[in-house]
């Protein structure tokens, strides 16, 4: 379990996240090199049928990240979005899924640190929880 | 007390239903059915005196869920007005569908009743064809304020744990266990119907039927939960998930049959899923193995997501699998959990928003 190198999906909104993840890489700060970022126009615009397919496919964690609430770029997308997260990990969780493999966090597009911070702890929770089990799940 | 019309009989509330539609009261009855065969009941709609004579007004099965049929009306500037007979589960997603848009109730006047169940499309055809009457055996078992439910043995599943089976937002209420059946307004609507037609509206106490209707629906309360706790107990992983699944086809009829998933432009009715052959590479160099068709559990968590918050517990889901998943107690149960976390409850009320349609400023601090 030592070697293992969780791999995390981030579905980032491009008016704050996104930015504050290009941020954090302007300003040279160091961090794991676990996520493999998507751009999204708005947290808001996250479907979860997104999440759940990369966590079908065997992403060890999903990161959604969007603006603070009330900074929406669109008034309310966000507020939307953790109406939609709150769903998907309520199911998850009575199906006895580890529901903190989802993330989702607010981060400013002047918020690089807090963007790399974010990134740092969510590679060392799933390290302690371990590969995805839908990696090896409904497999014939 | 209640001001209520009476009237005996099945037969005698349709003379009645008769008499409003050719005085007009509504341009066309929507219910159940006799087809020609005599041997099934199916949806209708008509503006025809004489056909009214084949319906059924109060009948053990739900061939389609009426809220289904309603909402693929294309609502327009026309003033044609509708009364439809519809199961208290059927009403609860036509209040869900209004709240979405999908139904425009202002032409329409929604009468609903005590439900005492359905049986499956094809166990109602199998009795039918053996000269059962399946329709006098809910009657009897009503007027004797028995719960069909549990006399049959071919109940369906979610019928056998409805909680809901009195309905409360509907135009008129057909209180139809006991020896009368009686028409109670719930809205102006109804009551204006019920004036226009200058029927002599009665007060009638309702404390002993309440009672009785109130030790139904504890038992119906005590099945629903022991089955919640069977269901939690046989479903409590994702590995007990994909057993529960292990049968799915991905044939997609329990999302047509849904009542709640009446997007247009839903994911899976689109290619998305029709993979490039790269895909295929890709995943055989990872997993070794792709199961087909694909993407089955995620069809299925996709639908969770996004109905059940709305879920009424109607089980046409389940009716309509070909190959027996219960399916139905998923979306009730897992529905349920859902509903929970924002105090809703589907088809409640018409002010109520529908959780996924709005949010709050401050809620939901710790996700």
């Amino acid at each position: 379990m030592e070697d293992f190198e969780p791999k995390i999906v981030g579905f980032l909104c491009n008016w704050c996240t996104y930015t504050g993840a290009d941020l954090a890489g302007t300003a040279r700060i160091q961090y794991p090199p676990n996520i493999r970022v998507i751009r999204m126009m708005c947290s808001g615009g996250v479907d979860m049928v997104y999440v759940m397919k990369a966590l079908l496919e065997g992403a060890d964690g999903v990161l959604i990240g969007g603006c603070h609430p009330g900074d929406c770029h669109y008034q309310s997308g966000n507020f939307k979005a953790r109406r939609r997260v709150a769903i998907l990990k309520k199911i998850l969780e009575e199906l006895g899924f580890e529901k903190e493999r989802v993330w989702l966090r607010w981060i400013s597009a002047s918020e690089g640190k807090k963007f790399a911070n974010t990134v740092t702890e969510m590679v060392a929770h799933l390290k302690s929880l371990g590969p995805n089990p839908l990696k090896t799940i409904g497999k014939i | 007390m209640a001001k209520v019309f009476n009237t005996a009989t099945t037969s005698e509330l349709k003379s009645f239903l008769k008499k409003a539609l050719e005085e007009k009261l509504f341009d066309a009855l929507l219910g159940l059915y006799w087809m020609p065969s005599k041997d099934m009941l199916t949806l209708a709609v008509t503006s025809e005196l004489k056909e009214i004579d084949k319906l059924e007004i109060i009948a053990p099965i739900m061939p389609v869920q009426a809220a289904r049929v309603v909402s693929n009306i294309k609502f327009t500037e026309s003033k044609l007005k509708i009364a439809c007979i519809v199961k208290p589960c059927e009403l609860r997603a036509c209040v869900e569908l209004i709240k979405l848009k999908q139904i425009m109730p202002e032409n329409l006047t929604f009468i609903s009743y005590d439900c005492g169940g359905a049986i499956n499309v094809s166990d109602f055809k199998d009795a039918t064809n053996n000269g059962e009457n399946v329709v006098e055996q809910l009657l009897s078992c009503n007027k004797n304020f028995e719960d069909f439910s549990v006399k049959s043995d071919k109940i369906r599943f979610a019928c056998s744990v409805c909680d809901k089976f009195i309905p409360s937002l509907c135009d008129i209420r057909i209180r139809s266990f006991g020896e009368k059946l009686s028409l109670q307004p719930l809205t102006e609507k109804g009551e204006a119907l019920l004036n226009s037609m200058g029927v002599e509206m009665e007060e009638r106490d309702f404390a002993d039927y309440d009672t009785k209707l109130d030790s139904i629906l504890k038992a119906r309360k005590e099945k629903r939960s022991n089955a919640r706790a069977i269901f939690k107990s046989e479903v409590k992983s994702l590995d007990a998930l994909i057993k529960e699944l292990s049968s799915c086809i991905r044939c997609h009829n329990c999302m047509t049959n849904c009542p709640l998933d009446y997007c247009k432009e839903c994911i899976f009715k689109t290619p998305v899923f029709d993979h490039p052959v790269e895909n295929y590479e890709l995943w055989l160099n990872r997993k070794g193995t792709v199961k087909l068709p694909t993407d089955t559990l995620l069809f299925h968590l996709t639908r969770l997501n996004h109905m059940s918050s709305s879920c009424v517990s109607c089980g046409a889901c389940e009716s309509a699998c070909p190959v027996g998943i219960k399916v139905s107690r998923m979306f009730m149960f897992l529905g349920e959990d859902v509903q929970k976390i924002f105090d809703y409850e589907p088809g409640r009320s018409l002010q109520e928003e529908l959780p996924v349609a709005t949010f709050r400023e401050k809620e939901l601090e710790k996700i």
